[in-house]
């Protein structure tokens, strides 16, 4: 069943059927919402746990021309940004250094800015001092493997805008980066 | 899970979303309203007193026709396509569209309500 067959359900009043959505997005949400706020576990898992319930409540608004994973990507990344302004803390990405996923995320966007060795280390601080705009789309494209339609969705951003914003966070990296080994 | 099996959590019904869909789209209809109503204000008062003929008075003439001017019909039009674009890119999947289509439907939108309006007035339809 897919996503947006378990949500039509759900709708209809079948609320057991939610527990599947939770089960397949729980580990994602987590370390998305993980790498947006850099925070004790406990707080992490929080905020997941105010995703899952924001997207109960506001289920019957769910449009179904949409992908269900951007809808609730989309309300993961509010309530990231409402926990910020709540804590009054800066925007902050975590790169989680020890993680085999990181590694992986990490060769291809090397490969795409195609940047020299000595570069590569210094990428993880480099991303968490772009522009938050240019951060949100590097995070979905390079490390949670969106589309460029599914980043305009869940940014409420014009596609053509998903494009020339990574264009620019990228080209804004590899001038940090440069800058940084001179 | 356990929050929304004991009902400690409950869905929104559907009939709010619905009609929050709904007070946007009537917020938009009201806005092109508006700003149509606007622009031809500033019509009627550009054909009832031909403003531009102030000009070949010179500096004297082109004082008159600054401080005459109808600006607040005109800020009139400017926050009517303010208004009607905010509200139409947060109907639906418009946020895909860019600023200044935006822009320009609202625009176009409003020029053909004002024309629309015009030759019901012209042909004697009483609006009001």
């Amino acid at each position: 069943m897919t996503d947006e067959e378990i949500v039509r359900l759900v709708q209809l009043g079948e609320k057991e059927k939610y527990g599947e959505i939770v089960e397949r997005y729980e580990r994602q949400l987590l370390i998305y919402v993980r790498r947006l706020i850099n925070q004790r576990e406990e707080e992490v898992e929080d905020l997941v746990q105010d995703v899952f319930i924001s997207a109960y409540v506001n289920i019957q608004g769910f449009d179904h021309k949409l992908k269900f994973s951007s809808w609730i990507y989309r309300i993961a990344h509010n309530k990231a940004i409402d926990y910020f302004k709540k804590k009054r803390i800066k925007n902050m990405v975590v790169i989680d250094e020890d993680n085999e996923e990181w590694l992986v995320k990490e060769e291809k966007l090397q490969e795409v800015l195609a940047i020299e060795e000595e570069s590569r280390e210094k990428l993880k601080g480099m991303i968490e001092k772009l522009n938050v705009a240019y951060k949100d789309v590097i995070m979905l494209y390079f490390f949670e493997n969106k589309s460029y339609e599914e980043i305009s969705d869940i940014l409420k951003i014009p596609t053509g805008n998903v494009g020339v914003n990574l264009m620019r966070a990228k080209k804004q990296l590899k001038k940090l980066l440069i800058s940084n080994v001179k | 899970m356990e929050k929304i099996e004991n009902d400690e959590v409950k869905m929104k019904p559907r009939w709010q979303f619905k009609a929050m869909v709904y007070g946007m789209k009537s917020g938009v209809i009201i806005f092109l309203l508006a700003g149509a109503l606007s622009l031809l204000t500033m019509v009627y008062l550009a054909q009832k007193y031909t403003p531009l003929e102030l000009l070949d008075y010179g500096d004297v003439g082109r004082e008159i026709l600054l401080s005459d001017f109808p600006y607040l019909f005109l800020g009139g039009v400017l926050m009517a396509c303010l208004g009607a674009g905010i509200l139409y890119s947060k109907i639906g999947d418009h946020y895909k569209k860019t600023t200044k289509m935006v822009m320009l439907l609202v625009a176009g939108a409003i020029t053909i309500v004002s024309m629309v309006l015009f030759i019901l007035a012209k042909i004697g339809v009483k609006l009001v």
